[in-house]
């Protein structure tokens, strides 16, 4: 195994992505290239979950907001406990069960 | 002769219908006028119209951004204070420090009596602002700092700072803003850089001013360090 291969590694070990891509400029060898490639789709992996976390936080969040900001307003006395608000507040727990049974499929 | 108040206006744009009216339902029982959009561009046409005293804006809205109204008033130079609410903890950086402008964020979930103690507290600060403290000849006062700025003269104790024409742009954005934490890229922003202060070199106009308006220039009296942030001017007395 060469060097450069050996310091890549290295670094991508520590997630050090832009450390394993520097190390690896320009590649010696065949390897160097296929680590690269391979480097290059972890960080879209990467991004990919990131960009899936931040809209689950995003729905989750609002779903829980609608209840929080709803049942606060009953108890506080100032919304009326109507049909509809409570059928609001079911359907923002709804849609927030469903987005975590989403998170338990494989 | 009959005095008039103006109900203090505030815009809410979140896309959320039961959001938007719990929020209004708060707000409008402490005494605000209250308009709620659900999208940006109803926003945008909201603030148009409204002229707020102060926005509550959703980050991630259907056909844009709250982040687009907040600018949108900047550029029209009304600098109406902003509480942003998101939902995504990644954003919250870029809020912080307030590089956007942004006055304070809430994430979600909230409580609305959490909000409604937030909005007092940026109304508060916005107001402070605007009547910033002034002596009777018009200079903005802060304990023994005295700043002239119709005369560009500093004065400290009674004598004359000596500030540079810089130095003298730099304290004028926290004199007006007493209290308030400004990171390096906010107090450029505030300073509407034309290039001639980088952020690199503000520390040293920082050190420099303190050196020229401070008893003790390591334990800084006016010029105050916000540790993660900035600096801030100490608040008004009491």
């Amino acid at each position: 195994m060469s060097d450069q291969l050996i310091r890549a590694l290295d670094r991508a070990a520590a997630s050090d992505w832009d450390g394993a891509r520097a190390a690896l400029q320009p590649p010696d060898d065949l390897p160097a290239v296929r680590l690269l490639a391979f480097i290059a789709d972890i960080e879209r992996r990467e991004d990919d979950r990131r960009r899936s976390n931040a809209t689950l936080r995003h729905e989750i969040g609002n779903a829980l907001a609608i209840v929080q900001a709803n049942l606060e307003g009953v108890i506080d006395g100032v919304l009326e406990p109507s049909g509809a608000r409570l059928a609001s507040m079911r359907e923002a727990l709804a849609s927030a069960g469903a987005l975590l049974e989403g998170l338990r499929q494989p | 002769m009959v005095t008039t108040h103006r109900l203090k206006r505030v815009l809410v744009v979140d896309d959320e219908p039961a959001i938007g009216e719990a929020l209004k339902a708060y707000l409008q029982r402490e005494g605000f006028d209250v308009s709620v959009a659900e999208t940006c561009a109803a926003g945008l046409d909201a603030y148009r119209n409204v002229s707020p005293d102060l926005m509550l804006l959703d980050i991630t809205l259907p056909d844009g951004s709250g982040l687009d109204i907040l600018r949108a008033s900047q550029t029209d130079g009304a600098r109406t204070p902003a509480i942003m609410l998101t939902a995504r903890a990644e954003e919250v950086d870029r809020i912080v420090g307030l590089e956007m402008g942004a006055d304070d964020y809430i994430t979600k979930p909230f409580s609305p009596r959490e909000v409604v103690a937030r909005v007092r507290a940026v109304m508060r600060r916005a107001d402070i602002a605007a009547g910033a403290p002034r002596s009777q000849n018009g200079a903005i006062r802060i304990k023994d700092l005295e700043m002239d700025v119709d005369a560009h003269e500093v004065r400290i104790g009674g004598r004359d700072a000596g500030v540079t024409a810089t130095e003298f742009r730099v304290l004028r954005v926290f004199a007006e803003h007493p209290g308030q934490a400004f990171s390096r890229a906010a107090l450029l922003d505030a300073l509407h850089d034309d290039g001639a202060i980088f952020e690199r070199t503000l520390d040293r106009h920082i050190n420099n001013l303190r050196k020229k308006i401070e008893p003790d220039s390591d334990n800084p009296e006016y010029l105050l360090t916000v540790y993660g942030v900035g600096y801030k001017m100490r608040p008004r007395d009491p």
